[in-house]
């Protein structure tokens, strides 16, 4: 079976988009991944789209603006995990010797489709008495503060980190570092978090470029960087109360990926996170096992999560500092990893960085953990 | 695997695993309100309001007591009835 490379990224500027909608975002991205990959952009054979909230066939939109109508698109829909799950399908299809060329594309403009606080589906029960996003993830702090004694400046510490490597990177929808005081004093949303714990409402898009050993082999790739594994799972049913301060969805889908990629959490240079909030960060990289089960906010404290530190989480920004258009978001991280992996990024490089992780988790559905996650491993 | 489920009734109290005072949200919920996972004896844990209690005194592990309330109304509007937790005195086992 042949291996996956990712050989052209491409990304919007992250932020608001008033005279753009979703398929100009995913047109423009797509057009950079081509360009980045240095392939006609007739090689490719298929595409796959995520979106959340964009409506049917936004895809074949962006097909159509670019001049590529006619390929097979598919469209998908997992919540957060839209775009990195678009990534998994086009990596499908390149190891099932469908398809050498695909692209993978995702995108939002969620400042039209969305206001204020993200909520489950209507017709979650849950969404019925009054649950939001924020609140959950709230609960989930407040929670990992009893059992771990986690302090609200620790929790802080993260935005203040994100917001940090969000202004070194010029895609960001933030470009102003903070201080603790800033997360403190900020809007509270759903105690204990407060604005600046929350990921904003951002339109943007982001593509890559798939191909398989033999598509390489003809277009060149000293600057391709293989997909070393790329797993998803949707969330188990908890017959029994869980722990919330622990994610064995991300620790599943992490172990998938391990065991594909041959790789384990002590080979990993780098993280892209699904940081939706601050807390998320902290469950996150322990469920990928990357830190210890409640270590992570002294580790962060010390500095080891930074550009600089041990094993830098969410260069870019994360979702916090970058932004978090929801179809966008899977394909950014990856877009981040890859540039990263390249030496591509200026001021927020990690040097010598060889492999990097992508985790995207998204959705709500009463009685299970959690709904889509997906871990992307990359290596160059 | 399968769709057979049978209908169980369990205690009205149990013990409050965590929560959040929730000041932003959708409009038909008018903010803020205390948002609370509650944990009963039988092995359920179950999201709903908090009511009857001051914001700071809410306490991981103190007890709540299920009552039914009104909860807005329909798309026709009518009234509904929906749960809340209340705070109540613990009585044994």
């Amino acid at each position: 079976m042949t291996d996956v490379h990712i050989l052209g990224v491409g990304m919007t500027r992250f932020g608001r988009h008033p005279d753009s909608d979703a398929a100009d975002l995913g047109a423009e991205a797509l057009l950079e991944a081509v360009a980045d990959a240095g392939i006609d952009a007739r090689a490719v054979e298929a595409a796959y789209c995520g979106h959340v909230f964009q409506g049917m066939v936004t895809g074949q939109r962006i097909l159509a603006e670019v001049g590529l109508a006619g390929l097979p698109l598919t469209n998908v829909e997992n919540a957060c995990s839209s775009g990195a799950t678009a990534i998994r399908e086009a990596s499908l299809a390149i190891r099932a010797g469908e398809h050498d060329v695909v692209a993978a594309i995702g995108t939002e403009h969620l400042t039209s489709s969305f206001k204020g606080a993200l909520t489950p589906d209507p017709s979650d029960p849950e969404a019925a008495v009054g649950a939001t996003m924020p609140g959950v993830y709230a609960m989930r702090a407040r929670r990992y503060m009893e059992e771990f004694g986690m302090t609200r400046e620790q929790l802080a510490l993260i935005p203040v980190k994100n917001k940090a490597n969000a202004a070194r990177n010029p895609l960001a929808h933030f470009k102003t570092p903070i201080t603790i005081e800033d997360v403190l004093e900020s809007r509270p949303i759903a105690d204990p978090l407060n604005l600046h714990d929350c990921s904003p409402v951002t339109d943007g898009a982001a593509a890559v470029i798939v191909m398989s050993d033999r598509a390489l082999r003809k277009y060149g790739g000293d600057r391709a960087v293989r997909l070393a594994a790329s797993a998803l799972r949707s969330g188990s049913v908890d017959v029994e109360p869980v722990s919330m301060t622990f994610e064995p969805l991300t620790w599943a889908t992490a172990q998938d990926a391990y065991e594909r990629a041959g790789i384990g959490p002590g080979d990993v240079d780098l993280a892209e996170v699904h940081d939706c909030f601050s807390i998320a960060e902290v469950l996150r990289v322990e469920g990928l096992g990357l830190f210890e089960q409640g270590s992570y906010p002294a580790a962060v404290e010390r500095g080891e999560a930074d550009i600089s530190g041990r094993l830098p989480i969410n260069p870019s920004g994360g979702l916090i500092g970058k932004g978090h258009p929801l179809g966008g978001t899977g394909v950014a991280q990856v877009v981040e990893v890859v540039r990263q992996l390249r030496g591509e990024v200026g001021d927020r490089q990690i040097e010598g960085a060889r492999v990097g992780v992508a985790h995207c988790r998204g959705g709500k559905a009463v009685g299970i953990e959690g709904a889509a996650c997906t871990v992307q491993i990359l290596v160059r | 695997m399968g769709r057979d489920l049978e209908t169980i009734r369990f205690s009205t109290t149990g013990t409050l695993y965590t929560f959040s005072i929730v000041r932003q949200s959708t409009p038909e919920f008018e903010v803020p309100y205390a948002l609370g996972y509650v944990d009963f004896s039988e092995g359920v844990r179950i999201m709903g309001q908090i009511t009857g209690c001051d914001f700071e005194d809410m306490r991981i592990g103190m007890s709540l007591a299920l009552s039914l309330e009104p909860f807005g109304e329909d798309d026709e509007g009518n009234p509904l009835t929906g749960y809340r937790f209340q705070p109540c005195e613990v009585e044994g086992d």
